[in-house]
């Protein structure tokens, strides 16, 4: 490497013109148990991959590492779902992407390189049963709590099919932001708001009911570029959606969830999305998408849910690199 | 022999989910005195992580809200999945409402009163709970009779053996690489290394055969996992089958290791020694000498009757001192073994054997080879940690008496580093500098090395009244001949932080001359630092010849000139560099010059070659004497050495020496060669979250 011309190069630039940097934002994941959580970070690598933005990811951590290839290979070459979770598992994984960057290096003289952005995401994926009032007491939760209150976004799926069967989603998020709000409230300057980004996600867009919803409501758009033709729902959308599956809520008080949230958080920090982790089911013949037939999962006879064809990802890696782009500029 | 059963009574609750409800709970458990909030709690606070592998055993304790000393309960929980293996309660469905497999955990526990006197074990109690099919309703507490599995003695597992010391410096233990064993297996290890220890620290004690290795935040004191856990504290990780790898950190619990291993080990020899032996005449005594000696080799069992009569050729052998006769040798070889299985007493032993080797006769120089080569093989340069550290500081010094000789010089030192960091990558840890101390550094070098590792801050201090001045110093650093570059780093800031702390206490005059006379070490310094570092050295060797209150202008114009170009060395880059940052620019063309001058001047070039170079280099004359001026007084302390203040120059002009940062600053460190320049350090625009050593990129 040379080292002549004085101030050429600018600290921590080397000579090949790249440069990392990294970062190392937490997110949590909240949302009812069987909402779809840790089914949406098993799908985080293959939706990657799947994305033409070219992120990677990959992780220091042996134990992270070693789960996120056991949770990709179960849903994407066992399709199998993963087990239901007990306790709090933290992950630690790294996102990583390359981008073109222009800088002056001089008075006159500028320069552009190619910088590797690394995101070290910590992401904690608590069993949904943590935000049962029974569980108040408990270790774990009071855990999830300071992890919560710790991170910088959070990623809360809401599972509407449950919403429709059981309609708890607003208790439940009611007593966990209530108890995180304790544990922020000690914070001088604490102003009454939560200031995390919040990427809420209306889960399982393959179901045929959330699908026949968002159909008849004329939220459905195509991108012309998908081979297989699937639809989505834009995120100008998404709030609207989940307050309409909201109204069906079995309890009446689904439909306050974003009202909640809107009102413990700062609105500005929340965005909508409707997700599917396995995506819709690809028609064997036809190779694309089937109107008639959207699910991608079936129950075999023990009551087992498998996933019926190739997984693929609805809006999985928006919402994460949504929060990244928010933390990143807002800290 | 099997003893005779205990009854229990077990109080239990069933935890899993129902179809009806997705949610974990307490399906039904036991009316006896713990509540179903009891069981929830307990079982809540040692989740494993969703498993794919189970059945799997937790244990644990239960202390009831009114603390009644021995009032508490033992807790053994199995983990278990309806759809493989045993099922353990009856009437439970497969999957959840979302089709996921459910795992179920029965809980079990014991009063803690009714297990201890008989020293139930975790294994006692899993055989008997095991066996348990739980209802789905509450019902009455279970009776039961647990079989001790008889009056035992410990299983000797050198990973146990390890792993029981380590519990009791209370940092948790995670056992990697035993994903090939059955529960069972696992079970029985954790009872192991429970039998290694007092029986009453079951009642607090908390472990699993299997935990998810991202479930950070469990409780555990001893587990089994996949990977290491990722948590703020870390675990101490432990590898399955691998016992020798274990470290013990703390020396009280290094003790304790010792303890058990000088009790056990005995008690496990025994089952080694398994040729055929006959009882008879004076078996006793022969059966004491035969465990002596087989604790002194064990790698080969004696027999116990006498050798058959031995092959007369080979006799005549025996008596001839063999290669490996030479006991110093062979006590060495025990030594090192000894040392490998952590045995205190037998170390002990060994060194006072070797002092008594040592006393009694001079070593010579094939043997001292032998003996560090042996040493380096085996490590024991390094393997005392575990011992007390004054019986580790003697172990090395008679060591070091052995295989380098009393005192040691720089050689040896240099030969103790190599071995060292051969066997292990390190460089000379403490003890063994202690032992170094103690013995007595051969020479400076050594003793500078030894005290700036050892006791930095006293050095200084020591230095001056022991007569090792400035000069000597620098004319040590002139000598060069570094066996590692790093050594004459080391000497070098020590010096240079002696002639700082020291300044005004010696003679200017001296300095000048022992400096100006090794060409300001110029030369010598490229073996030993980066250019930045030359320069830093040198200009704080110039600081030290002129200081900066005594010669506020700067070096004069003779100076430079006797220093760039009238050194016996050639100057370097950096001796110019560090020259420029004390004069005024008006000065540096001069400096230049002189810098030509003396760097071609000082080339060893035969006649032909010089020929007419002189003409083409730049005229350095001795300056006729500087006029006189008799109205400005001279610098304190300057009188009549060379450079004495010319024209007074606006401090701002001069580099000052002092305004480069001390040698600690992190600048120094040795790295890539990249540029340091002040205005390099400009911040890019990253945002807040980025890490600080986001840029660092070496
Ligand atoms: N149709 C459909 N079903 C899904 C999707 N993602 C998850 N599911 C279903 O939802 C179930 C629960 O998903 P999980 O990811 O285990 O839910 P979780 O939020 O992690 O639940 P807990 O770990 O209990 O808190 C899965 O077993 C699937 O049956 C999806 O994208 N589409
Ligand atoms: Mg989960």
């Amino acid at each position: 490497m040379a080292t002549t011309g004085m101030g050429s190069a600018k600290a921590g630039v080397p000579d090949d013109g790249k440069r990392t940097y990294r970062s190392e934002p937490g997110i949590a994941m909240l949302g009812a148990t069987g909402a779809g959580k840790t089914t949406f970070l098993g799908a985080l690598q293959i939706a990657l991959l799947q994305d033409e933005r070219g992120w990677t990811i990959w992780s220091k951590d042996p134990a992270s590492r070693r789960e996120m290839i056991k949770m990709n290979t179960a849903l994407t070459s066992e399709g199998e779902f993963p087990l239901p979770s007990t306790g709090i598992d933290t992950f630690d994984w790294i996102l990583g992407s390359r981008r073109e960057r222009t800088e002056r290096t001089g008075r006159l003289r500028s320069r552009s390189f190619e910088e590797s952005v690394q995101v070290t995401l910590k992401l904690t994926d608590a069993s949904g049963e943590l935000a049962r009032s029974d569980q108040m007491d408990l270790d774990d939760r009071r855990q999830l709590v300071e992890q919560v209150a710790g991170s910088q976004g959070i990623l809360y799926m809401f599972d509407p099919i449950r919403e429709f069967n059981r309609g708890d989603a607003y208790d439940k998020l009611f007593g966990l932001l209530m108890d995180i709000i304790a544990t922020e409230a000690e914070h001088p300057g604490f102003d009454g708001r939560l200031g995390h980004h919040v990427a809420v996600c209306v889960t399982k867009f393959d179901e045929p009911r959330i699908y026949k919803t968002a159909e008849s409501l004329r939220m459905l758009v195509w991108d012309s570029h998908d081979a297989a033709g699937f639809p989505r729902v834009h995120d100008s959308d998404a709030r609207d959606l989940m307050h309409r599956l909201c109204r069906l809520s079995r309890s009446g008080t689904g439909q306050a969830v974003p009202q909640l949230l809107e009102r413990y958080f700062y609105p500005d920090r929340i965005k909508y999305f409707v997700t599917s982790s396995v995506g819709f089911m690809v028609s064997e013949r036809t190779q694309r998408f089937d109107p008639q037939d959207t699910e991608n999962v079936y129950r075999i006879e023990s009551g087992e849910a498998l996933i019926r064809g190739p997984v693929n990802p609805i809006n999985v890696v928006e919402p994460v690199l949504w929060l990244v782009e928010q933390m990143a500029l807002n800290g | 022999m099997t003893a005779t059963p205990i009854p229990v009574r077990a109080q239990w609750a069933l935890h899993g989910k129902v179809l009806d409800d997705e949610g974990y709970q307490v399906i039904a458990c036991s009316t006896g005195d713990l509540s179903k909030a009891n069981f929830t709690d307990a079982l809540g606070r040692f989740a494993l992580g969703a498993l794919d592998t189970l059945p799997q055993v937790s244990l644990s304790y239960l202390q009831p809200a009114a603390r009644v000393s021995g009032g508490g309960y033992l807790a053994l929980a199995i983990h278990w999945s309806p759809g493989n293996g045993k099922r353990h309660a009856a009437g439970v469905g497969h999957v959840d409402n979302q089709g996921r497999p459910t795992t179920f955990t029965s809980y079990f526990c014991a009063p803690y009163a009714s297990l201890a006197p008989r020293c139930l074990t975790y294994l006692d109690m899993y055989q008997a709970f095991g066996d348990v099919t739980l209802p789905t309703r509450d019902g009455p507490p279970l009776d039961l009779l647990l079989a001790p599995a008889g009056q035992r003695a410990p299983g000797i597992d050198a990973l146990a053996m390890r792993v029981a010391p380590l519990l009791l410096t209370g940092v948790p233990v995670c056992v990697l690489g035993a994903e090939e064993t059955g529960v069972d297996e696992r079970l029985r290890f954790i009872d192991t290394v429970m039998a290694l220890l007092p029986y009453g620290f079951r009642a607090r004690m908390t472990a699993a055969t299997w935990t998810r290795a991202t479930n950070r935040n469990h409780r555990f004191r001893l587990f089994f996992s996949s990977e290491p856990r990722a948590a703020d504290k870390p675990d101490e990780v432990v590898h399955w089958g691998e016992p020798e790898r274990v470290k013990i950190p703390s020396k009280a619990a290094r003790a304790y290791y010792g303890w058990l291993n000088d009790k056990f080990k005995p008690l496990a020899s025994l089952t080694q020694l398994n040729r055929e032996y006959g009882f008879g005449d004076a078996a006793d005594t022969r059966t004491l000498d035969l465990v002596l000696r087989f604790s002194r080799s064990p790698q080969e069992p004696p027999a116990l009757e006498p050798p058959p009569p031995a092959d007369p050729a080979r006799t005549t052998d025996r008596a001839r001192p063999a290669q490996g006769a030479d006991p110093v040798t062979r006590i060495l070889v025990e030594c090192a073994e000894h040392a490998r299985t952590l045995s205190v007493n037998l170390v002990r032993q060994d060194i006072s054997d070797l002092q008594a080797r040592l006393k009694s006769g001079q070593v010579d120089d094939r043997h001292r080879e032998r003996y560090r080569r042996l040493i380096t093989q085996s490590g024991l340069l390094s393997s005392g940690s575990w011992l007390q550290r004054n019986n580790e500081v003697r172990l090395y010094e008679t060591l070091l008496a052995l295989a380098f000789g009393l005192p040691v010089g720089y050689p040896a030192f240099c030969q103790i580093e190599d071995s060292l960091a051969g066997a292990s990558g390190q460089g000379v840890h403490q003890a063994l500098l202690a032992a170094i101390a103690r013995v007595g550094p051969g020479d400076l070098r050594t003793r500078i090395l030894v005290a700036a590792e050892l006791e930095p801050r006293k050095l200084l201090k020591s230095l001056g009244s022991s007569g090792a001045d400035g000069h000597a110093l620098i004319r040590e650093l002139a000598l060069g001949g570094w066996h590692r570059r790093q050594h004459g780093r080391t000497f070098c800031d020590v010096t240079l932080g002696y002639l700082r702390e020291r300044q005004g206490r010696y003679s200017i005059a001296e300095v000048q001359r022992v400096l100006l006379r090794c060409g300001y070490l110029a030369q010598p310094l490229r073996d030993i630092g980066s250019e930045q570092y030359q320069v830093h050295a040198i200009a704080q060797l110039l600081v030290a010849a002129f200081p900066l209150d005594a010669y506020p202008a700067g070096l004069d114009k003779t100076v430079v000139n006797a220093i760039l170009a009238s050194a016996p060395d050639a100057p370097t880059q950096a001796l110019l560099a560090a020259i420029l940052r004390r004069i005024p620019v008006s000065e540096a063309r001069g400096a230049w010059e002189a810098f030509v001058y003396g760097s071609v001047a000082r080339m060893n070039l035969d006649d032909e070659t010089h020929g007419d170079l002189w003409l083409r280099l730049p005229s350095i004359e001795p300056e006729p004497p500087a006029a006189a001026q008799p109205d400005e007084p001279a610098a304190p302390g300057a009188t009549g050495a060379p450079g004495a203040p010319t024209q007074p120059v606006p401090a701002m002009e001069l580099l000052a020496a002092e305004a480069m940062p001390p040698e600690q600053d992190p600048r120094w460190q040795e790295r890539p060669k990249q540029p340091w320049f002040p205005w390099s350090g400009s911040e890019l625009d990253v945002p807040p979250w980025v890490n600080p050593g986001a840029h660092d990129l070496s």
